[in-house]
């Protein structure tokens, strides 16, 4: 059986024969209208030069400071790992343990298995254990909030900037790349994925 | 479709389920929870500023009138909406659509079926004030002056965060569109 003439929607189980889509077109569910595929979809290539970029960028946020603090000539810097630490040491670490999951731990493996999935596929190799790293994926993407984490520096900044020095570091700059770029892989269709890997040899 | 009724999909090997198994079940423990957790979250202090001449907590709601009141409307409108707002929301929206599902509601699906998405997309924006609280430890660190130390509402609050976006996961969209029989579905497709 052709599994793939048959498109499901996930919010409401309506079943629809796939159908030939002209570029620059969505498609929407009549029933619930939640989008039913992805447009436009992001090339293998894109998304590979994408989450490079991201790791990169992601290394810089975790080793420049996001920003300096200068009050009467005492000085602090805070970098994304810094704020952890200094949260962990303050006495709740819980908070820190969050803060450390949501913007270090799950955004990187989102980076890491998105680039173990489409490295091989863009080369027509399906990887092993592609299954196991699929669900993971899925289920780690929905835990990635670097982009809030980028608007809290916003309310950070202008909340001190009244009553100190605020410097902006690179590590900010970094930060904003990366929202960005996190934001663009956001939309990759992981169902696109699946029909593609269906269609090539394993490694 | 009616062929393959082996419980497994051929192509990732998961559990076939006709809906999500506890859908209703796991979603409201889940957000019960997060109701409950809701109340240290607003009243215990998220922060703690120690300076010079004097030291005060900050809960959630006295951090957002503090930074009305210092003239940074813009800002106490952000946090006011992702801090307070968007968790009220999503806890009333999510009881609203366990109850409607549970009563085997019929109208108003497409409306339901839409809130249900908008929660899911502006969850986890809440989080936003912990990150600036921790940003805000990491920061203001200065022995003779000014320290900031984080406070046990902010734990509650992370909490309620995480807790309301798993009861959202755990709950089935599909279950609005029980009954409904205007276009074919599913498992039923071929029936």
């Amino acid at each position: 059986m052709a599994q793939d003439d048959i498109i499901i929607c996930e919010h409401c189980d309506a079943a629809y024969r796939r159908a030939s889509v002209p570029a620059g077109h969505r498609v929407t569910c009549v029933r619930c209208h939640s989008p039913l595929q992805l447009h436009p979809p992001l090339r293998l290539d894109t998304v590979m030069a994408f989450t490079l970029t991201a790791l990169m960028l992601f290394a810089i946020a975790n080793s420049f400071p996001i920003m300096r603090l200068e009050l009467g000539g005492e000085r602090t810097e805070a970098s994304l790992i810094g704020a952890i630490i200094a949260t962990w040491q303050s006495g709740v670490p819980l908070v820190a343990l969050l803060a450390a999951a949501t913007t270090v731990v799950f955004p990187l493996a989102v980076m890491l298995l998105t680039l173990y999935v489409v490295t091989p596929l863009r080369f027509g190799r399906r990887p092993h254990a592609f299954v196991a790293v699929m669900r993971a994926l899925r289920w780690t993407r929905p835990w990635s909030m670097v982009e809030v984490f980028m608007l809290s520096v916003l309310v950070a900044v202008v909340k001190l900037g009244d009553s100190a020095t605020v410097i902006v570091g690179p590590g900010l700059w970094a930060i904003a790349g990366l929202t960005l770029l996190l934001t663009a892989l956001s939309t990759l269709d992981l169902h696109a994925l699946w029909a593609q890997a269906d269609r090539v040899p394993t490694w | 479709m009616t062929s393959s009724v082996s419980g497994r999909c051929p192509r990732c090997g998961a559990h076939l389920h006709h809906r999500r198994p506890n859908s209703l079940m796991l979603s409201w423990a889940l957000l019960i929870a997060a109701a409950v957790l809701y109340i240290p979250a607003n009243l215990l202090p998220i922060m703690k500023t120690s300076t010079f001449f004097d030291g005060r907590s900050d809960t959630i709601l006295s951090g957002v009138v503090v930074l009305w009141q210092e003239g940074a409307w813009d800002l106490a409108l952000i946090v006011f909406v992702a801090s307070v707002m968007v968790p009220l929301l999503k806890i009333g929206v999510l009881a609203g659509l366990l109850l409607s599902v549970q009563l085997r509601a019929r109208g108003r699906r497409l409306e339901r079926a839409r809130l249900f998405r908008m929660i899911e997309r502006i969850g986890h924006w809440s989080m936003l004030d912990i990150f600036v609280v921790a940003l805000l430890v990491a920061l203001v660190n200065f022995q003779s002056y000014a320290q900031v130390q984080a406070g046990p509402g902010a734990a509650a609050f992370g909490g309620v965060v995480i807790l309301t976006m798993l009861s959202a996961m755990c709950f089935d969209p599909r279950l609005i569109w029980d009954g409904d029989s205007a276009v074919p579905t599913g498992p039923q497709a071929d029936e």
